[in-house]
């Protein structure tokens, strides 16, 4: 920092310089950053030794700070506020270490523990088999067996059961009979039943719902809580690619023994 | 003793010590929460609420400051302000802190402020390591004496003398600023590290 530099600065801050000296400060400040920064430097150290109110006032608020600091009153109201700081921190702690305990019990209860009674599985994968035959017909037209189903279809189940339970009678090997038989046996709430009718189609029935005689076979022994029969149907279930593995594989693996 | 606010902000500008004692007992409880919750310490809040409290006096000192909340909320919110720029500094980015008082936007001119009244403490500190003439020099001129008062006052010889001491102790405090601890002033005129 050169005298000269301060020479020209101070006076130019003063407003002392002529106006080419002016000029050519004006002009050196313009393309050099340095002693344009020389120049505000220069400024803010002469409103610093100017302004002495900023002074006085940081060092009373230092002594104020002090005194108050040390004063008995503010210690015990620090010391209890600290408490009361510490006390809540504590307690946020053992609230947050509870909610993640309580949170890791429920994702090993539902990975490592996720069994279901036979019962709750039944009812959590059941549901309703609508048969997929379009009637356009007057049911005057209707074989036996159609008007069962339309029965089943309409949730006029004891008429089904009965219209069913004839035709089984009567042919003993009417195996739609049978499942649908089977089918109204379960809505009804009657299981055995449903696992009588099931089992009497065999396992190797060429028909397109014989996946869904073996899904429902395998939910009515859950739900009669033969689960080693069931688990060994939803078994062959899950072997194949066919509509119901994935739910198969999931009750395979929540099925308590 | 009860102040309104009217009478705080007046009190800060005649650096009443009733009146400091009372910002004090008013407001540091809410800004000590505010840094403690906040990843802050008890230093910390100490030394934020006396750049509160300094911020405030130069603003309060601007011709056009007016008070658009209470005196509580709008203290609250420079602290707010300034303890989040301080978390910034310290690279403790924070952007949900926690809160204990409603607050209010405040102007950038307030981080301004307090850089400003932080460099001035720095500059008033190597003014007081110069000589007694020097600092009695550039104080009587700085006060707007003449230059034949100073001459007169201070004994010299010459005006001409009395322009080359005032050159020469600037010159040195200046040199003393710019030296400090391996800074130096950068193109903003804030210090950086070398």
């Amino acid at each position: 920092m050169t005298m000269e530099n301060t020479r020209i600065i101070e006076k130019y801050l003063d407003g002392t310089l002529n106006d080419e000296e002016r000029r050519i400060v004006e002009e050196r400040a313009g393309h050099d950053p340095d002693f344009r920064e020389l120049i505000r430097l220069h400024r803010e150290v002469n409103e610093s030794i100017r302004d002495n109110d900023l002074l006085v006032l940081r060092n009373l608020i230092q002594k104020v700070s002090a005194e108050y600091f040390s004063s008995p009153d503010t210690i015990l109201s620090v010391q209890k506020e600290q408490r009361h700081h510490f006390y809540f921190r504590y307690v946020f702690r053992a609230a947050v270490l509870l909610i993640i305990l309580a949170a890791a019990g429920i994702i090993l209860k539902m990975t490592l523990f996720s069994v279901t009674s036979s019962g709750k599985l039944y009812r959590k994968y059941y549901t309703v088999y609508h048969a997929d035959v379009v009637y356009r017909s007057a049911q005057a037209e209707l074989s036996e067996l159609d008007k069962a189903i339309l029965n089943y279809d309409q949730g006029k189940y004891a008429d089904a059961l009965r219209l069913l339970s004839d035709i089984t009678q009567s042919d003993q090997h009417n195996l739609l009979a049978l499942f649908y038989r089977g089918m109204v046996c379960l809505e009804t709430g009657n299981a055995d039943c449903a696992v009588t009718s099931f089992r009497e189609i065999p396992d190797n029935w060429n028909c397109p719902l014989s996946e869904h005689r073996s899904w429902y076979l395998a939910l009515a022994l859950l739900k009669s809580n033969d689960k080693t029969a069931a688990a060994d149907i939803l078994k062959k279930i899950t072997t194949g690619n066919g509509y119901y593995h994935k739910e198969a594989k999931q009750i395979l693996k929540k099925l308590k023994f | 003793m009860k102040y309104s606010d009217a009478e705080l902000l007046s009190g800060l500008l005649t650096r009443d010590e009733r009146i400091l004692k009372a910002y004090y007992t008013l407001y540091f409880k809410s800004v000590r929460r505010l840094v403690l919750l906040n990843t802050g310490n008890e230093e910390d809040a100490r030394d934020l609420f006396q750049e509160v409290l300094l911020v405030l006096f130069q603003k309060v000192r601007q011709a056009h400051f007016k008070l658009t909340s209470s005196l509580g909320t709008y203290l609250y919110s420079v602290s707010r302000y300034l303890w989040l720029k301080e978390l910034g500094k310290r690279k403790w980015i924070n952007n949900n802190p926690s809160d204990v008082e409603d607050f209010i936007d405040m102007d950038s001119d307030i981080g301004e402020i307090s850089e400003y009244n932080e460099r001035l403490f720095i500059y008033r500190s190597h003014f007081d390591k110069l000589s007694t003439a020097c600092k009695k020099v550039l104080r009587l001129f700085m006060e707007g004496h003449s230059i034949n008062e100073i001459t007169h006052f201070m004994g010299y010889r010459s005006e001409q003398y009395t322009r080359n001491r005032r050159y020469l102790c600037k010159s040195m405090l200046i040199n003393s600023i710019r030296g400090e601890f391996g800074h130096e002033i950068n193109d903003n005129g804030k210090y950086k590290d070398n």
